[in-house]
């Protein structure tokens, strides 16, 4: 009888521990699948997106990646030192920089004069602006096809409150990013800006 | 973070069905996890300690706000007298608009500074601030926006945050905001400093930065970027100052800028900030070190305000060879072993009580008390610090451990023995170091024990973490005549408690007396408390008709030390009734948190609002407004149509995005909890051999 009942016990307990580890098992899968969801959604976005930017090149005029988007493509970021190739969406919300770097909408029109201001995701698309250098080139194309040739002069850290002013006058670019790169956390309080100027520009 | 929600709802149904029993179980465990999600994401809103900068902002008739304006040039003025610094701002902005605007003008201060003074310029006119009970000043403020006239409001909104609020300014006007504050000097061992704020957005330079480090700013001229942030924009500030330290000064130095020096006589120089020649990338800081004393130098500045007249006695200790003049003393360590010390509390308690221990000198006496729910002490009273008691004591403290409750009266009334008088105590200062992190709720009687049994005494308290009762603190302080230490963060506990060991350890005067010969004399602190080598001593007076001397007697070094001081009223020094009614609010107001709702609270917040409105302070009860009495705007239903021809300043304003994404952190937390399960399912497994 109190064998049976020992029995009984552990049998529960068995399947307690079991059903536990099934448990953590969804809960990861959930978890991991958020994050895969973050990557393919940069990855996949991009080639959408670039395959919208072609689009718009030939058509010069704004082409949406998907029926349903609220954004399209504005231009393109090269940066040949890097290898990097970019298409730039059109709004810096949320879901905008899920696919790719976005435009500051009250910022410059790329190509234009002012200043150009292009955020990014850290962990994602903008990743390698903490490989960029003081000198490299960073080229710009609008969907006019005019390309505009920046040179970087300098990178700053600065608190994510802070105000950008701009001088209307002068043709410059701003590429900002989440800072530290390496931090896991899906928000920053700092953020980590890279200042280029227009060189030249070209049609 | 909601479809992951979702996703956890869905799984837990379907386990729910699976097995009944275990829902329970799995349940708790999901709201565990999913609460540290949560948990981990919030913490991210985090604290952003830093200042904003001086900005004026313009908000429009049509409901746009924030815009910023352009800054034209600013002057400064700082006047220095002793411990405290003068500064007079004037700073020109434009509306570059063509519309009617309100303007917000908020700017950082010194922590422990306070506006008394408003002035704003608006083309040729001049609206003077005056100090109002703060809901009257508002309401005045808000009539005069409505009825067109200029006005405006100075508020305090964090400790060193303030605003103003300048209603009605013309389209394309000029506008001058002209702000007089106090601040303390900074002292750092023998050398004094002043800092003015200039490089306003705070710049922060990555630390291990992969890019080329020459390229991450700081010495960087700003020019060569092409986009500036605000406040670093080329505004053109000048300064002016004068400093009259009360001693003689060895150097006057500016850390960053270009200054050109006068020198008045050895102890007044005046510098001055070229506008041209700076570039607005540093604070502007000026030190200065006094020549090195043999005797304690006392200082007297005065001025009278409003039929009254103010002092501000200034002792500064000799330098020369501190050793020689220091006071033997009997030492008393309180130490709270309560167990909410338990842990990194009491264990930075005991290294600092260890560090103290080995600083004593041979002619020194000791003794330590523990205190919980009982008190005891090491020795029966004070001992020699000879090497056998020493090793006794740092045994007694490493030995210390936490428990029980926080009976404080009983520690105190050992410590404080009433005159503690013996055969060897002649010629001694006598000083009790408390500390604890409890909080205190039968003040009166503790205040009735120290004031009966203090003695020739000093009272120095130490709070340790927020519980803290820190109004009893800082008066029990006072009535003991010595100071108290707030400590805030426990990792800062054995800095800041060695930070006072230091200070108190060479006392130079005791029992300082001011003799007065005046009607109606006010000292504040009314105990005046004694010089140590460490800091000077600043007292504030004020008093109907101050005589030409008064005179200053203290004990040093078992002595009567006397010295009589000449006031001279030919140079009278701004800010001092400030700084006198500075110190009478602040200690009023820690009284008035003593007392709970009732009469005596309230006859309190009367008598800090009359000082306030006497000497134009803004407080927690009082603002500072400013209202022109004509209306400027023309009275036409400009407001609601007005259309805005031109409203964009030169430069635009960006606001940053949010540029960080979870995945990293899904990703990582998702293998941790895949991890757990495989051990989880393990264990299940084992057990089911091992039957």
């Amino acid at each position: 009888m109190k064998e049976n009942q020992q029995t009984v016990l552990r049998g529960c307990w068995r399947a307690c521990l079991k059903h536990l580890a099934l448990a953590l098992v969804l809960i990861a899968v959930g978890l991991w699948s958020q994050g895969a969801y973050i990557f393919l959604k940069a990855e996949l976005g991009q080639y959408l997106i670039g395959r919208a930017w072609q689009q718009s090149l030939q058509s010069t005029e704004p082409n949406k990646p998907w029926w349903w988007g609220d954004t399209w493509p504005l231009a393109q970021l090269r940066v040949p030192s890097q290898g990097i190739t970019l298409t730039v969406l059109a709004g810096d919300s949320g879901q905008a920089l899920a696919f790719g770097p976005g435009h500051t909408t009250t910022s410059a029109q790329p190509g234009g004069e002012g200043l150009v201001l292009i955020s990014g995701h850290r962990d994602t698309h903008f990743r390698f602006l903490q490989y960029l250098q003081e000198g490299q080139h960073i080229i710009l194309q609008n969907w006019e096809r005019q390309h505009t040739v920046y040179r970087v002069s300098g990178m700053q850290v600065v608190s994510e409150d802070v105000l950008i002013e701009t001088n209307n006058n002068i043709r410059s670019l701003m590429l900002v990013t989440c800072w530290p790169f390496d931090s896991s956390e899906p928000s920053s309080e700092h953020r980590f800006i890279v200042h280029a100027q227009a060189i030249a520009s070209q049609f | 973070m909601i479809p992951i929600f979702r996703y956890l709802a869905v799984s837990l149904c379907l386990l729910c069905r699976l097995s009944r029993r275990n829902c329970l179980l799995l349940s708790l465990l999901v709201l565990a996890v999913s609460g540290n999600v949560s948990a981990g994401v919030d913490g991210e809103a985090g604290n952003k300690g830093w200042l904003g900068s001086a900005v004026l902002a313009l908000n429009f008739n049509d409901g746009r706000a924030g815009v910023i304006a352009p800054q034209l040039s600013s002057r400064v003025d700082i006047h220095i007298t002793g411990p405290i610094a003068r500064v007079r701002v004037a700073q020109t902005f434009n509306n570059p608009s063509d519309a009617w605007v309100e303007a917000i003008y908020t700017f950082p201060l010194p922590p422990d500074s306070a506006v008394d003074h408003l002035q704003i310029r608006v083309g040729e006119r001049i609206i003077e601030g005056e100090i109002q009970e703060r809901v009257a000043a508002q309401q005045l403020y808000q009539e005069a926006r409505q009825a067109g006239q200029q006005a405006a409001l100075v508020e305090q909104h964090r400790a060193n945050i303030f605003s103003t609020h300048v209603a009605n300014v013309p389209p394309r006007a000029e506008l001058t905001v002209v702000l007089e504050y106090q601040q303390q000097v900074i002292r750092r061992g023998s050398r004094f400093s002043l800092h003015y704020p200039m490089s306003i957005t705070p710049r922060y330079t990555p630390s291990q930065s992969p890019a080329d480090t020459d390229a991450v700013t700081s010495d960087k001229p700003v020019t060569q970027l092409a986009t500036v942030l605000v406040g670093e924009n080329n505004n053109a500030t000048e300064i002016w100052l004068d400093l009259q330290a009360g001693f003689e000064l060895d150097e006057v130095t500016s850390r960053y800028h270009p200054v050109s020096k006068i020198r008045i006589d050895d102890a007044h120089w005046q510098l001055r900030l070229d506008p041209q020649t700076h570039n607005a990338n540093a604070d502007f800081v000026v030190e200065w070190q006094g020549r090195e004393l043999a005797v304690p130098q006392a200082h007297i500045f005065s001025q009278s305000y409003a039929g009254q007249e103010y002092a501000l006695l200034q002792i500064m200790p000799p330098q020369v060879a501190l050793e020689q003049f220091r006071q033997a003393r009997d030492i008393v360590y309180v130490i709270d072993t309560s167990g909410s010390m338990g842990g990194e509390s009491l264990r930075q308690a005991k290294r600092a009580l260890l560090w103290a221990l080995a600083r004593l000198d041979e002619s020194d006496r000791f003794n330590i008390i523990e205190f919980n729910s009982e008190a005891w002490s090491l020795f029966d009273s004070e001992r020699q610090a000879s090497a056998k008691n020493i090793v006794r004591a740092r045994h007694f403290v490493q030995n210390l451990e936490a428990r029980g409750g926080t009976e404080m009266r009983k520690a105190l009334g050992m410590a404080l023995c009433g005159p503690c008088l013996d055969n060897h105590s002649a010629g001694r200062l006598r000083q009790v170091l408390f500390l604890t992190d409890g909080a205190i709720s039968n003040e009166e009687q503790l205040f009735t024990v120290i004031n009966s049994k203090l003695g020739n005494s000093r009272l120095f308290t130490v709070g340790i973490g927020s519980a803290p009762n820190r109004y009893f603190m800082r008066k029990a302080a006072k009535m003991g005549r010595g100071s108290f230490v707030h400590i805030g963060k426990i990792t800062e506990a054995e800095k800041k408690i060695t930070q006072l060991f230091e200070r108190i350890d060479v006392p130079i005067m005791s029992d300082i007396e001011l003799q007065i010969r005046a009607d109606n004399v006010d000292i504040s602190p009314a105990l005046i408390p004694d010089l140590y080598g460490s800091e000077p001593l600043v007292v504030a007076i004020r008093a109907d008709d101050l005589p030409e001397q008064f005179i200053l007697r203290g004990w040093r070094q078992g002595r009567l030390w006397q010295q009589v001081l000449a006031l001279s009223t030919a140079e009278e020094r701004g800010g001092i009734h400030v700084a006198w009614a500075r110190k009478k609010i602040g200690s009023l107001l820690d009284e008035r948190a003593l007392l709970g709702a009732g009469q005596a609270r309230r006859v309190l917040r009367d008598k800090v609002l009359e000082i306030a409105l006497q000497h134009l302070l803004v407080t927690p009860f009082t603002s500072l407004v400013a209202v022109d009495k004509m209306p400027q705007r023309p009275q036409v239903a400009e407001l609601e149509n007005a259309v805005i021809k031109n409203n964009t300043p030169k430069g635009r304003q960006f606001s940053l995005a949010r540029t960080a994404t979870g995945m990293s952190y899904f990703i990582w937390l998702g293998s941790g909890l895949l991890l757990l399960a495989l051990c989880v399912y393990w264990l299940s497994g084992r057990g089911s051999q091992s039957s």
